[in-house]
């Protein structure tokens, strides 16, 4: 239980430090509410066209802000110097990246629970009702993807040079699938577009999920250890 | 500890591997546009499809050796006793991504030339493209970071892990754009497809076997060549070691 | 490598962002046809030279054929693109392979020269 137990001090530690801060969640919040604000400017060709790529705006924001949450997650340890001693902590690296993902991903949720009502409001949407189920499971699913990969690759990337440009030529064209998913679940959501069945895409969500946890935390573990 | 240093003569087997490989790829140019009949609806651009979906193919393979050679280079890297046959799924993982993103850009360079005459357009957002262009992407990104990082075994170890996580990223995102739906010619559909039999499927087999060897092939030299570049830095160690030493 | 992929994927976005702005006017009379969802490859009929029909419904085909596209330039584009990129690839490899092999001669004859006034 020794892991199990590491992983929860470090979160602890990550949450107690963002409650103290609360740099990277005004960060993420404030950047995602510009980027929502923008695109209803730049949609605003009337209310239809905007209702109607509002699924779009909502997950590309997301995407954008959670972009912002995942390339600090190990910004504490690499400014101190910390990393090597983090990889050494009783749990061992798998812990490390469990405890990262599940910061991030509570990251994500509290931002996704700012975000997504304001920018209904924005784009002028009412959720219909038999809807909110659907799209919290995607938002839910899209995040724990979203943090898996953002994290590992946040993790990866954070010494790498040339980071600007290599961050959207890998982390983007991976998440594509969880983004496709989540902008047609949202717009059934939405009620919109034909009345098809959600259940297909939830599956894909949750298959790369699955495939992701599972892998994921290995590549984690040889990758960062010399 | 003395130097083991390459012997002199460069091992040279199979010089004449290009010019045959040379020959095939010149064969199947000509049957691509003298013995394949000109097909009844596209026309003459049809032509493109052998060697399009050809390297299609080459970059497939290409992509899927990398991840599996990746993916032996986090295991070995571990592992006492086996640093050499670490090295040599590095070098290989390098070499397939390589020849991958080559294959690669040919596609989506071919593609839209022959989306305009058959669909009016250079670009549709469709399943295929949209997949190629991803998966190019990612391999870029692959080979970018394995050759910017801060020291070379970091780069290495970066690169495999981007490798390996694009393997089912890969296929997931295949799964998700036909999900999304589009309208690419299905014609190798694994049910025997719609190519005609005849001169049109014996175009094609020539112009996939020779092109997927010519891959290999190049596969083969980016492998030589990063052996090569390994082999000349160890000697500029072995001689700074040397000139040091009193 | 690395630096040849950074060029390729340049080119590329630019090979991309030409040929779209150029489908840009072609985009705005017409919209493009949709694409069959699955497609079948057959060969044309070549008519036998004494039935009078089918030679002329040939042509016409023909002709429909031409006047829809004229995809012979794209044709030639294509294949003439695959062999420039697949010779600056391999030629590219060999040059810096043989230069290589070169530096490696030099640094073997120094080593070697080295070891022998150490011995000596």
């Amino acid at each position: 239980m020794s892991a199990l137990r590491a992983a929860f001090l470090i979160l602890r530690k990550d949450l107690l430090v963002e409650l103290r801060t609360r740099e990277v969640l005004a960060t993420m919040v404030l950047f995602a509410l510009l980027v929502v604000v923008i695109f209803a400017f730049a949609f605003n060709i009337d209310q239809d066209a905007t209702q109607a790529v509002a699924p779009g705006i909502l997950w590309v924001t997301l995407v954008f802000a959670g972009n912002l949450g995942t390339s600090r997650v190990f910004e504490g340890e690499r400014a101190h110097g910390a990393m090597v001693g983090l990889m050494l902590t009783p749990g061992g690296p798998v812990a490390v990246y469990l405890a990262k993902v599940v910061g991030v991903l509570v990251f994500m949720l509290v931002m996704e629970i700012v975000i997504v009502p304001l920018t209904l409001m924005f784009v002028g949407i009412t959720l219909p009702p038999e809807g909110i189920g659907v799209l919290a499971l995607a938002l839910f699913l899209g995040s724990v993807g979203f943090a898996l990969i953002g994290t590992l690759f946040g993790a990866m990337l954070g010494d790498a040079r040339m980071r600007e440009l290599l961050v959207p030529l890998v982390v983007y064209p991976v998440v594509v699938p969880l983004l496709i998913a989540g902008v047609k679940l949202t717009g059934l959501a939405f009620g919109q577009g034909l009345a098809e069945d959600p259940a297909d895409w939830l599956t894909m969500m949750v298959g790369f999920d699955l495939i992701f946890a599972g892998l994921a935390p290995w590549v984690f573990a040889r990758v960062m250890v010399e | 500890m003395s130097p083991s240093l390459p012997t002199t003569a460069a091992r040279r087997p199979l010089v004449w591997m290009p010019y045959l490989l040379g020959a095939g790829l010149v064969a199947s140019l000509v049957f691509v546009f003298f013995v394949a009949p000109t097909e009844l609806k596209m026309g003459e651009v049809q032509r493109i499809f052998y060697f399009h979906v050809a390297s299609a193919t080459a970059a497939l393979v290409g992509f899927i050796g990398c991840a599996l050679a990746s993916l032996a280079y986090l295991v070995l890297r571990m592992m006492r006793g086996y640093e050499v046959l670490a090295r040599v799924a590095d070098r290989l993982a390098v070499s397939f991504g390589e020849v991958g993103v080559l294959f690669g850009l040919i596609v989506l360079i071919t593609g839209p030339l022959w989306a305009k005459p058959a669909w009016n357009t250079f670009w549709t957002w469709e399943p295929r493209l949209v997949l190629m262009l991803l998966t190019v992407f990612l391999f870029v990104g692959y080979l970018v970071l394995r050759g910017y990082a801060k020291t070379d075994d970091l780069g290495k170890r970066l690169a495999a892990g981007i490798a390996v996580i694009g393997g089912p990223a890969v296929y997931l995102i295949h799964v998700a754009v036909e999900m999304w739906g589009g309208n690419h010619p299905q014609v190798m559909t694994g049910q025997g497809g719609g190519l005609e039999p005849g001169p049109m499927r014996t175009t094609f087999a020539l112009s996939l076997a020779s092109l997927c060897l010519f891959a290999g092939y190049l596969v083969w030299q980016r492998y030589q060549h990063h052996r090569l570049v390994e082999q000349v830095d160890d000697a500029y160690l072995t001689l700074s070691d040397l000139e040091e030493q009193p | 490598m690395t630096r040849l992929a950074l060029s390729a994927a340049l080119a590329l976005a630019l090979v991309l962002a030409l040929l779209l702005g150029a489908a840009g006017p072609a985009l705005a009379d017409e919209a493009p046809p949709e694409p069959p969802a699955t497609t079948e490859f057959r060969s044309a009929p070549e008519p036998a030279a004494n039935d009078f029909e089918a030679l002329l419904a040939s042509c016409d085909q023909k002709l429909t054929r031409c006047e829809k596209e004229n995809g012979v330039g794209y044709l030639g584009a294509a294949y003439i693109a695959i062999w420039v990129i697949l010779l600056v690839f391999f030629v590219a490899t060999r040059m810096k392979q043989a230069r290589l092999v070169a530096e490696m001669q030099e640094l073997r004859a120094r080593l070697a020269k080295l070891t022998e006034e150490r011995a000596g």
